[in-house]
């Protein structure tokens, strides 16, 4: 077994967002945020349809074109959080522009089912934009906050290898992540973004190495078949445990980053649990077989 | 919207749709094959030509010529872009080296050449047939003989780490001097490369003035701006496209030869052209993380108190490059009222290193398990069951290991017998710390296992 801390910075970045309502009642997102497989479509639907009170499957969203607002794209952990804050400040400004269409007190406004509500009246929130599409673009801004305060995640990584008494391979058995990330968006694509990231930490521990040609002056591994990467196969059991909080200080979404925490220190609890289970303390990555093998403890 | 003060209540915390466990909603689109990659936008461009790359041969040098006649003349081939006839280009602050080389070459498998033809196949035949004779100059590839000559340099990321070549707090060396336990250990990590499962690949058309790109991108905003100053056109006229990617880890924040090279073919040919990295291109002609050694040197009471830390990491990157950003998480996480914090940055002439799976801060924290998991491994991990039907150690016969480890070599391995609070039998080494802090006893050492 190891384990060890995993501590990876909460970074706030300006997003904008446009959001349409048609006469539908059909809620369209448009950003530039990109999505590269971490779930930023389905984050950035759930934040519409919550703030503008309609059911998931009312809600498009389009991403990835640069005739759309300015986003804090994806990078860094900082993607998820900021974009659906750009999208909540978008979201704000079409619930002004329903309010002020129905009729409604912007501040008393409730919207949820598909309805807007206020005092003992409602009207279909499709209603706003029976005489043509109603559309509303904002971003979110930062102030000092990331300055005044430490905007971080924090995290702890355990590990259980086993390694080959006679050849000294490691096999990862199962992985632990316990995160401090803030409001968690969506547990299903967070989990996965971490267990990806834990799995890319294992394979920065046991496997992964350009090497060299120090004459050449290039790497030499340059393909799948030398370059090896690790796949969740590799790994029986992965876990993930998000500890509930909400952290009012990092944006409206009360979010943070998500999914680098999940490789912030994998590689360090590997090498701790190597050491556990062999008494060789290895500190120089990747822990390949080869650094093992001549100070194999004996084992009758 | 300014968000300036803390957030109060507001209609995300109804948490109807937010926070609950939802399929992804492109999900259908990735598993039935129809969510469109950078590659992949056929009824946009059904005449699109393909493009491939040729990279440099050498690691540094100069293209004394270049041969294209037999790749011209080869069946199906419409152009080939080479520095001579790109056109007049820029580089954006994005980039190290320049994404198209020639006549000087920064680094192996930088792109020499664009062979644009009817289909992938003879593109990449005719580029086969292309002849580049190179005056190689020598380089520098070896990052641990930089070890005593790499300058110091400052820096972060911007996210509050920033810091001067030398950071000091206290006095680290007195402090450490008088520590009753230490440790004093050097770690090093390798190059490593994303290995996102869609390598770099970009579409582009021209209409009039006009670009438009279809590419893999993780900012959009960041790939307009760099294409505007790497082709010398204004914002206005780059659109950039990239609805789905398949994986980045930071090799896809900043544009690459992919991208710039199908814009310049795609004018050359006069129709879109569409060019996408094999893969065996990519750890090259692309970015890496850089490889660092560190030396982390931490001074502690008997209780675990840490008085004294010093983390200083090597890392090295073209001409320019910007250090592995290695010590950042020291700064900000661990405690200790003397500290050292210094980066070091050696020229090498290898691929450009870059940003990837956070920069500098996927290893950092090996050194965390002290000593919290030494105190815990010598009390009740000891009593777990162990010894697997595998393989897995015993830690009773882990104990002659360790002995062993730490009357060899290690200021650090416990005690055998060590219980819980007493195990602060180790002493300091007299070792590199004595000979100044980079003076450190071998590059050799870091060649092999430590």
């Amino acid at each position: 077994m190891g384990v060890a801390a995993a501590f990876r910075n909460n970074l706030l970045t300006k997003s904008a967002a446009r959001v349409r309502l048609d006469r539908n009642g059909k809620v369209t997102v448009e950003t530039d945020m990109t999505d590269i497989g971490t779930g930023s479509y389905t984050i950035i639907a759930q934040t519409a349809a919550e703030m503008m009170g309609v059911a998931l499957q009312d809600v498009v969203v389009h991403l990835g074109d640069s005739s759309f607002p300015v986003s804090a794209g994806s990078g860094g952990q900082w993607g998820g959080n900021n974009s659906t804050a750009g999208v909540y400040a978008a979201c704000v400004k079409l619930r002004e522009a329903v309010a002020q269409k129905l009729g409604f007190n912007s501040a008393d406004a409730q919207f949820s089912d598909g309805k807007v509500r206020s005092g003992n009246r409602d009207v279909p929130l499709a209603q706003a934009a029976a005489d043509g599409e109603l559309v509303a673009e904002d971003a979110i801004e930062y102030g000092d906050l990331g300055k005044t305060y430490q905007q971080s995640t924090f995290g702890a990584h355990f590990v259980e290898v086993g390694v080959h008494a006679a050849t000294g391979e490691t096999r990862m058995r199962r992985m632990l992540a316990v995160c401090a990330c803030g409001r968690i968006l969506n547990p299903k694509t967070a989990r996965s973004q971490v267990i990806g990231a834990m799995t890319m930490g294992a394979g920065a521990a046991l496997m992964e190495e350009l090497v060299v040609d120090k004459r050449g002056g290039f790497f030499v591994n340059h393909d799948l078949a030398s370059y090896e990467v690790p796949v969740h196969a590799d790994i029986p059991h992965q876990e993930v445990i998000f500890l509930d909080e909400a952290d009012p200080v990092s944006s409206p979404m009360k979010a943070k980053g998500v999914a680098e925490l999940g490789i912030c220190g994998v590689a360090a609890a590997v090498a701790n649990a190597i050491y556990h289970a062999t008494g060789i303390r290895v500190r120089d990555y990747p822990i390949t077989l080869d650094k093992l093998l001549t100070r194999l403890p004996n084992v009758a | 919207m300014k968000f300036d003060t803390p957030a109060a209540q507001n209609p995300i915390d109804q948490l109807k749709v937010v926070g609950r466990a939802t399929d992804r909603i492109d999900g259908k689109f990735k598993t039935t094959g129809t969510a469109r990659y950078a590659y992949e936008w056929h009824e946009v461009a059904p005449d699109a030509a393909y493009g491939y790359i040729v990279g440099a041969g050498i690691a540094k040098g100069r293209i004394r010529a270049m041969d294209l006649g037999a790749a011209r003349a080869a069946p199906g081939v419409i152009t080939i872009v080479t520095y001579e006839n790109a056109g007049d280009l820029g580089k954006s602050q994005s980039n190290i080296a320049r994404l198209l080389g020639g006549p000087d070459i920064e680094h192996y498998e930088q792109a020499v050449a664009l062979v644009v033809a009817e289909t992938f196949e003879t593109a990449r035949a005719a580029a086969r047939l292309i002849r580049i004779d190179y005056d190689r100059a020598p380089g520098r590839f070896d990052l641990a003989a930089q070890m005593n000559s790499a300058p110091p340099v400052g820096g972060g990321s911007g996210e509050g780490s920033g810091s001067p070549p030398i950071d000091r707090v206290g006095d680290f060396e007195a402090a450490f001097a008088s520590a009753p336990v230490t440790l004093d250990e050097t770690y090093s990590t390798a190059n490593e490369s994303h290995s996102m499962m869609e390598p770099h690949a970009s579409l582009a058309m021209w209409q009039r003035d006009k670009l438009t790109v279809w590419t893999s991108s993780q900012m959009i905003a960041w790939a307009v701006r760099d294409l505007s100053a790497t082709l010398k056109i204004p914002k206005e006229n780059v659109r950039v496209l990239s609805p789905y990617i398949g994986g980045g880890f930071g090799a896809k924040l900043w544009i690459r030869s992919d991208a710039v090279l199908a814009a310049i073919g795609s004018r050359l040919a006069g129709r879109p052209v569409k060019v996408a990295l094999t893969r065996p291109q990519v750890p090259n002609n692309t970015v890496h993380r850089p490889a660092t050694i560190q030396r982390v040197r931490i001074g502690a009471d008997h209780d675990g108190t840490i008085t004294a830390i010093a983390h200083e990491s090597l890392s090295g990157n073209l001409p320019d490059g910007k250090p592995e950003t290695a010590t950042d998480q020291t700064k900000l996480l661990y405690a200790g009222a003397n500290r050292l914090i210094s980066m070091r940055l050696a020229t090498l002439d290898l691929p450009e290193g870059n940003a990837m799976r956070p920069r500098g801060r996927r290893r950092g924290w090996r050194f965390s398990r002290w000593p919290w998991t030494r105190w815990r491994k010598s009390s009740a991990w000891t009593r777990s069951p162990s010894g697997s039907p595998m393989t897995h150690r015993s830690i009773r016969r882990n104990r002659s290991a360790r002995s062993r480890s730490a009357g060899s070599r290690s200021a650090f391995a416990p005690a055998p017998s060590a219980s819980a609070g007493t195990g602060a039998t180790h002493s300091p080494q007299p070792r590199a710390r004595d000979r100044g802090w980079w003076a450190w006893e071998s590059p050799r050492r870091f060649a092999t296992t430590c």
